[in-house]
């Protein structure tokens, strides 16, 4: 059912609304906005663009699927953090999915590929590349990369980032499982 | 009216609270507290500021409310500005007298720098009774908050220099034994409830907010709601939030001792528990 303006309802799939909101002291400087400003609004659009492609939206036809994700407390790599944590939300809210979303940032120093950047990676100023990715079929649903990166390097950086993302997926099955496991258990199946 | 509420509860009593302190490390003092369904995290963030002007020997404290959109999705985008401003007046008034906090410690050299306490109160659920989770959260939290020592160096010129101390448990806590609790009053029928929950918010007609020290000291009361109260529930109002207030306080300063002693190796739950 829809909020707001209606005039927006898709006749034959479901509208995807995401909000990225930062706490105030989740950074070591403080923030004086949690959201409507620019970074928030854009990573709002990044996880929107994300989960259109992975929720089944067509099965849910002139209605609206609203994703809220809090950042507590950041330290690099907020996107893929936010990615993963609403992939399980998703999913713990039932709504169909193609596959999980799992994602990860990597940078490139040195000539090393480096995967899950901290904040003091990230704030070196070296290329940086987020990727979203659906593992089973290994699809890409996102990828966004700042400053320059020879195309050579690019292959190594991408691999690496590809690779971390599917050791979050094994992780993410695993708990979705054993969640699964006890809540049936819990119901007495 | 038998003292018997729909939970279970007496008319005086808390539902079961869970209080959690440094839950994020990147703050001076953190807290998280849970009161049933409602969920309250607040950090503090200490930070080198100017004295106000009317007051140069003294730090200051500021209140920022945020209500996330996931406590309910009306708060999405600007709509939990409305109750997160009025959530952070109340708290600046509680906090606007003398004893509550002790601002003298706060200031490093007077005029020129103090200490300014930037408390970031996140709602992150909204279960009833909001005001008085978001107060002993912040209690907690300025419990918790540890900010480190800083000397001030003078050299011939005659201007002055921080020097922050590198020891990182070297630091100043401060002292919350003033702090004042809100412990709010609702009126349903002819008793009034401590502790309400969603919907005996609903139910009820008016409440009186009352803060509360730990002597029993009341700094600030407010009635809030469309109904009204007549006078003399108002005092009988008063005497049970002085009397709950001096409970809730001696409670919550036990389980915050007990968890200090605990030291560094307590194991935290956080949000995973």
């Amino acid at each position: 059912q829809i909020r707001g303006s209606r005039a927006r309802a898709l006749p034959d799939r479901a509208l995807v609304n995401c909000q990225y909101s930062s706490a105030t002291f989740s950074t070591g400087e403080r923030k004086r906005r949690p959201h409507g400003d620019r970074k928030s609004c854009e990573m709002g659009l990044q996880l929107r663009q994300t989960f259109e492609a992975a929720i089944l939206t067509q099965l849910h036809p002139r209605s609206q699927i609203d994703i809220y994700v809090q950042v507590l407390q950041a330290d690099g790599g907020t996107y893929a953090a936010c990615v993963n944590a609403a992939t399980l939300a998703v999913l713990d809210a039932g709504i169909p999915m193609r596959d999980f979303v799992c994602a990860c940032s990597a940078g490139f120093v040195d000539s090393t590929a480096l995967a899950d950047l901290s904040h003091v990676e990230e704030a070196a100023g070296g290329p940086q590349l987020a990727l979203a990715l659906l593992p089973a079929s290994g699809q890409i649903a996102l990828l966004e990369m700042d400053a320059r990166l020879h195309e050579d390097h690019l292959e190594q950086v991408l691999e690496a980032a590809a690779r971390a993302a599917r050791d979050v997926h094994t992780l993410l099955d695993r708990v979705v499982r054993q969640h699964v496991r006890e809540a049936s258990i819990l119901l007495g199946d | 009216q038998e003292d018997l509420r729909v939970d279970g509860r007496g008319c005086e009593d808390y539902r079961c609270v869970e209080v959690e302190t440094d839950v994020v490390s990147n703050t001076s003092g953190s807290a998280r507290v849970k009161l049933g369904h409602t969920d309250i995290l607040v950090g503090v963030k200490a930070e080198m500021g100017t004295p106000k002007l009317e007051k140069p020997n003294e730090g200051y404290l500021e209140f920022f409310v945020d209500c996330s959109a996931n406590a309910t999705p009306e708060f999405e985008g600007r709509g939990g500005d409305d109750l997160g401003t009025e959530i952070a007046n109340t708290l600046y008034r509680i906090f606007n007298n003398k004893s509550s906090v002790d601002l003298k410690a706060l200031c490093v050299s007077p005029r020129e720098h103090c200490w300014v306490l930037y408390v970031d109160v996140l709602l992150l659920e909204c279960g009833g009774n909001l005001f008085d989770t978001i107060s002993i959260a912040v209690k907690a939290a300025l419990f918790n908050t540890r900010i480190p020592r800083v000397r001030v160096l003078e050299d011939e010129e005659g201007s002055k220099d921080i020097e922050l101390s590198d020891d990182p448990y070297d630091c100043i806590r401060l002292s919350v034994e003033n702090v004042p609790c809100i412990v709010t009053l609702c009126k349903i029928g002819y008793r009034h409830v401590v502790d309400a929950t969603l919907q005996e918010e609903a139910c009820s007609l008016a409440s009186l907010l009352v803060s509360v020290t730990s002597k029993g000291v009341v700094t600030c009361m407010r009635k809030v709601g469309k109904g009204s109260l007549d006078p003399e529930s108002i005092f009988e109002m008063m005497e049970t939030g002085k009397r709950v207030g001096k409970v809730l306080h001696a409670s919550l300063q036990s389980i915050l001792h007990k968890e200090e002693s605990l030291g560094p190796k307590r194991q935290k739950v956080g949000f995973l528990g």
